[in-house]
């Protein structure tokens, strides 16, 4: 911005006049504001302090001249003088709205508080930029969490570094009015979003972060139980643990880091303390904590029988898979995995080990039952963590 | 008693007079208003009260070419504009007689 193109104080008071007369007929306008410019000129001639602290702000000066020269006081949209404004006035409910209008534009009370507000502009011009990032990051970050610092593309970083250019950018518009005033309508519902963007955000920050979860993440909690495990290689459906030396075992419960079950394939998701409205939906009673029990499904490795197609009769269940288990000897864990047959009904009986392989009567009811799997080593669950590297389960509290 | 409350309802009896007296633009104006006591009035309502009292058809107008600055707009009083202000003065001394004696009345009570 060249010296040439800054606005003289005039020039810049004249503009804020001329915008308050924005809804007058372009004629009467343009008179109206010849005289004003002679006048502010006049003023400024006269002294050296700021044309505000003679005439009081813009707005209040355009309402002086309106009320003297018998014009409507500004209508709020911005309309012409033959839209609401003379609409207004041809009713006697029109003429007591507008003379109260009058009498609270002459109010002393709220000629300060109009000739205050202006003083504050450039910490709106602050809070608006603020609040455009604001809008940025929510439109650019997968966080639905709420930051001081705009989480712009999911950086605070970022959001800094933008909100730097924002706030100037911001601010020159705001101190460079006349360049604007034709996109006023545009500027004012632009800063209206912004104001209202804002304001949501700050309540967000009392109902969201940090206040208390709302029901419905406590639904979505409950809901990833019952998801699909995954690991590097897909969807985990099923998990065969095998104890330190490779003895494959049976029955054993897996907890995530947080104790809850770990639950694969499509088996059902945890039994937890919630009740129900009537209306069937499930409630969070805020008195009792959220525990699941167990679910069937965390029980490993899971009982997968195999249906013929045709009949859908139960003709077998799923072999265990090879497993090589490292630092135990490769031999004696190899033997005794390798063993299922392809005909897996026939099996459980050649197998060396007594769990080698599902029984027949792990099914999904059998697993069901809330007694701890007894061929676990640890025996309860959660399991201990295995010091060594193997392929048995570690879950951990 | 707040006197541009009082201003609002004597200004265009008050510009009229002033214009009568002289030709004048509108800080000329307003300049002679505040020398002849009235120095609350507002700068922006002399220029209203200018230009409802112009359109009304009490005042007439008029450019003067100015060797610097602006040119300046005159304004004129035109014999609409002496009638309203023979009216306006009459209104005026019987409203202002009206005040006083009732205010004396009360003074003199109060005595």
């Amino acid at each position: 911005m060249t010296p040439d193109d800054e606005p003289t104080p005039v020039q810049r008071y004249l503009e804020q006049v001329r915008a308050e007369l924005a809804d007058l007929p372009t004629e009467e306008r343009t008179d109206l504001l010849e005289e004003v410019e002679e006048h502010l000129a006049d003023v400024a001639a006269e002294t050296d302090s700021p044309l505000e602290v003679r005439l009081g702000s813009p707005a209040v000066y355009a309402a002086e001249l309106r009320a003297a020269a018998g014009l409507p006081p500004r209508s709020a949209d911005g309309e012409g003088s033959g839209g609401r404004a003379a609409r207004l006035t041809t009713s006697r409910l029109g003429q007591a709205v507008r003379r109260d209008l009058a009498r609270l534009d002459a109010s002393p009370a709220y000629q300060s508080v109009r000739s205050f507000l202006p003083e504050l502009r450039p910490a709106w011009w602050v809070v608006r930029a603020w609040a455009a990032l604001q809008v940025l990051a929510a439109l650019t970050s997968s966080d639905p969490g709420w930051h001081l610092i705009p989480n712009v593309g999911g950086h605070p970083a970022v959001g800094l570094l933008f909100l730097v250019p924002a706030v100037i950018a911001s601010v020159r518009m705001g101190r460079r009015p006349p360049s604007w005033t034709r996109r006023r309508g545009l500027l004012m519902a632009a800063n209206t979003a912004l104001a209202v963007g804002a304001l949501v955000a700050a309540v967000n920050v009392n109902t969201g972060q940090y206040g208390a979860p709302r029901y419905d993440e406590f639904v979505n909690a409950g809901q990833q139980y019952g998801g699909p495990l995954s690991g590097p290689y897909g969807t985990i459906t099923n998990i065969y643990p095998h104890a330190a030396d490779g003895t494959p075992l049976e029955g054993v419960r897996l907890y995530d880091q947080e104790g809850r079950p770990l639950v694969a394939g499509n088996d059902s998701a945890p039994i937890c303390h919630e009740h129900h409205l009537p209306d069937g939906t499930l409630a969070h009673d805020p008195d009792r904590p959220r525990i699941c029990e167990p679910p069937p499904g965390n029980v490993f490795p899971r009982a997968e029988p195999i249906y013929d197609p045709s009949t859908g009769e139960l003709i077998g269940e799923q072999p265990r898979p090879i497993v090589v288990a490292p630092g135990s000897g490769a031999s004696p864990a190899a033997s005794t995995t390798a063993s299922p047959a392809p005909s897996a009904a026939a099996e459980p009986s050649a197998s060396p080990s007594p769990s080698a392989s599902p029984s027949a009567t792990a099914s999904p009811s059998a697993t069901a039952s809330p007694t701890p799997a007894t061929a676990s080593r640890s025996g309860s669950p959660p399991l201990t963590r295995s010091g060594r590297p193997t392929p048995a389960p570690t879950g951990s509290r | 008693m707040d006197t541009s409350q009082l201003l609002k309802g004597v200004l265009d009896v008050a510009v009229l007079a002033v214009v009568q007296e002289a030709d004048g633009y509108g800080y000329d104006v307003l300049r002679r208003l505040r020398a002849a006591g009235l120095e609350d009035i507002a700068d922006a309502s002399v220029y209203g009260t200018l230009r409802r009292l112009y359109q009304g058809g009490n005042l007439t107008s008029y450019v003067v070419p100015s060797d610097e600055g602006p040119h300046r707009k005159y304004y004129a009083i035109n014999d609409a504009g002496r009638t309203l202000l023979e009216q306006s003065t009459k209104t005026w001394s019987v409203f202002a007689d009206t005040m006083d004696g009732l205010l004396q009345t009360r003074r003199g009570a109060a005595a």
